[in-house]
């Protein structure tokens, strides 16, 4: 019961994000509602057929039993057809200017308007833009490289990898040679590692998160070695470290990480690596 | 060599499908429903519950990924091959079918008085244009992508299927459940390998969305024939309204409108932008259809659309059953309450 709880706040807490897409909806349901139009008929039964299966608690209870991720009950709303009722409703809308052009256009500016302050770009939605065919960064692709060809000097099929979160995540993608130390599950999955990995994601982590009020320059660096120092049976072959200089810090991780028993391999205009003798 | 790989992925991503679709075109021309993007939508869920099928077996096997990339290209072939002799031999209906559609839409131009292609349909095509420059040139990475992606890399790499957790980089945790029963990533994989070593990131990331977001709209656009009306102007203004919606449409990480637009090569985003309208217009094709036994009969087609949605991510497992029950409750209202339902909901 408490699960069923948890996922109807977070689903109640999501739709509050999207608040104004739902308004748009709902809107667009009552014009569906008042203009009875024999041919929307159906439309207008299956959206309300639809939010009304979201809705009913048996199916949100007994589908929180089975699904596997908190947040999933949201997505059941997906197969409510909000686009395309709110869509249908501005067309029928549209209906009523009848054939005057200077209203139509008048109109179809006011919609856009409506959406362009009302919604947000849907290129903004992820982490950055990138010019890149691929959507591999060029720095990253770059450590790959680097890693790549130094592993291949030192004779190593597979190398294992401790970077900050895109690094160690993109290197799957590039090549499955190299293994990073831990993986976006350690967040959700923490019995499939061990007490050292955990500490160590955790170690960094707390320096590395966006809204941490600790100047993560510097600790960062201090993080991840203190973290190899203590945990020495922790098996990681390379570094990826964001050079702190290039964000304005005088810590010198060649010198802190000579002191680890790691050699340094080479850096890009970001990142240093090390790999350990 | 880019271009005979990009053709090639033309071919395995929209022309087999497309002919896979084609089985069905002998009952969709008596009815006035053959449409290309249907069809390429309907063979695409087809050719996905054909590689589920398959890959679901290779991996209780745990058989070789490249072997399975081979069964899936003769099978594939297979399908589709029988698609294409529908179409052989069905080309006099469908012949008549193009012609009657051509005169009705003259017929149309002709009661508008006007030469010109509607000035809201270029619009429409206009803004999903500029979507999709938008995508293949700015791409917007997403982190939950380098699992996807990690699983195809593994695949090509290992030559296994869905072993492994592509989250857990270490290549020792077994993948879940709820993972190795979507094979989305594994497909991905062996497109790679039929498309002469293409990779696979610019397969999803560039070809997924130059070839199926307008799939994605085009279905869009005809599940507005059912649902508003089937007069073109109107849906003209509908894709327009829609295309618009989407552009601004990113009013949070989970919406349909920010899954369509920027990443339509994932499970949950072919999900809603083509299986969900697929479902729509064959859900409506069985309640056009006079006869309980006709009836059952096309409801058979949705054991494939199922399998295939079931491919794109285990979130379809349990929303397409619950998307199908209200439509069938939307569609017996509608029966029960219109007298005069024709071949309308």
């Amino acid at each position: 019961m408490a699960e069923f709880w948890e996922q109807m706040k977070l689903t109640l807490y999501f739709m509050r994000l999207e608040d104004k897409y739902w308004g748009l909806f709902l809107i667009g349901l009552f014009v569906l509602f008042y203009l009875r139009r024999k041919e929307t008929k159906g439309l207008l039964i299956f959206a309300c057929a639809a939010s009304l299966v979201c809705i009913c608690p048996p199916t949100a209870y007994g589908l929180s039993k089975f699904l596997p991720a908190a947040d999933e009950y949201y997505r059941l709303w997906h197969i409510v057809p909000a686009g395309v009722v709110v869509c249908v409703a501005l067309t029928l809308l549209f209906e009523l200017l009848g054939q005057d052009r200077k209203r139509q256009v008048l109109f179809a500016l006011g919609v856009f308007a409506l959406l362009f302050f009302a919604g947000e770009f849907a290129y903004t939605s992820q982490d950055a833009w990138n010019d890149d065919t691929t959507h591999l960064g060029r720095e990253e692709t770059a450590v790959y490289e680097l890693l790549l060809a130094d592993m291949q000097k030192q004779g190593m099929e597979t190398a294992y990898l401790w970077g900050p979160q895109k690094v160690m995540a993109d290197s799957r993608i590039y090549s499955v040679a190299l293994r990073p130390i831990y993986g976006k599950d350690i967040a959700s999955e923490e019995s499939d590692y061990s007490n050292e990995q955990k500490s160590m994601y955790q170690g960094y982590e707390t320096y590395a998160a966006p809204d941490s009020p600790i100047d993560n320059k510097e600790e960062q660096v201090m993080a991840i070695a203190n973290c190899l120092n203590v945990f020495p049976e922790i098996t990681c072959d390379y570094v990826v470290l964001v050079n702190p200089a290039a964000q304005g810090s005088d810590v010198d991780p060649v010198w802190i990480f000579e002191r680890l028993g790691y050699a340094y391999v080479g850096e890009t205009e970001t990142f240093q690596i090390f790999r350990r003798l | 060599m880019m271009v005979v790989q990009i053709l090639l992925a033309f071919f395995w991503m929209c022309v087999l499908p497309f002919l896979t679709g084609c089985i069905l075109t002998k009952p969709l021309c008596q009815k006035g429903k053959w449409n290309v993007f249907y069809l390429t939508g309907l063979g695409l869920l087809m050719q996905y519950a054909l590689y589920e099928v398959l890959a679901l077996l290779f991996i209780v096997l745990d058989r070789s990924f490249r072997l399975l990339s081979k069964l899936y290209a003769g099978t594939g072939l297979l399908l589709a091959a029988g698609g294409a002799l529908a179409l052989f031999l069905h080309r006099k209906a469908l012949l008549a079918y193009v012609k009657e559609s051509r005169a009705k839409a003259k017929r149309e131009k002709g009661e508008q008085n006007t030469r010109m292609p509607d000035i809201w349909l270029l619009a429409g095509i206009l803004l999903i244009a500029v979507q999709l420059a938008a995508i293949l040139f700015w791409a917007t990475p997403d982190s939950d992508d380098a699992f996807y992606s990690g699983l195809s890399s593994m695949s090509l790499a290992g030559d296994y299927v869905l072993k492994y957790d592509a989250y857990n980089g270490q290549m020792k945790v077994a993948i879940s459940n709820r993972y190795a029963i979507s094979a989305l990533p594994v497909y991905q994989a062996s497109l790679q390998l039929l498309c002469a070593d293409l990779h696979h990131l610019f397969i999803t990331h560039n070809l997924f969305p130059l070839f199926y977001i307008p799939l994605a709209y085009g279905l869009f656009y005809l599940v507005a024939g059912v649902f508003a009306s089937e007069d073109r102007a109107k849906r003209h203004r509908f894709l327009f309204f829609f295309a618009l919606l989407h552009l601004f449409g990113n009013t949070f990480v989970f919406s349909p409108q920010n899954f369509l637009v920027t990443r339509i090569w994932q499970g949950k985003a072919l999900f809603i932008c083509i299986s969900l309208p697929v479902s729509f217009l064959l859900v409506h094709g069985i309640f056009a259809q006079e006869k309980l036994r006709q009836r059952i009969l096309s409801g058979l087609w949705l054991l494939p659309v199922l399998l295939g949605t079931v491919f794109m991510g285990e979130t379809g497992l349990f929303l397409l059953p619950l998307m199908l029950a209200a439509l069938v409750l939307a569609h017996g209202y509608c029966i029960k309450t219109d007298e005069n339902r024709k071949d309308r909901l």
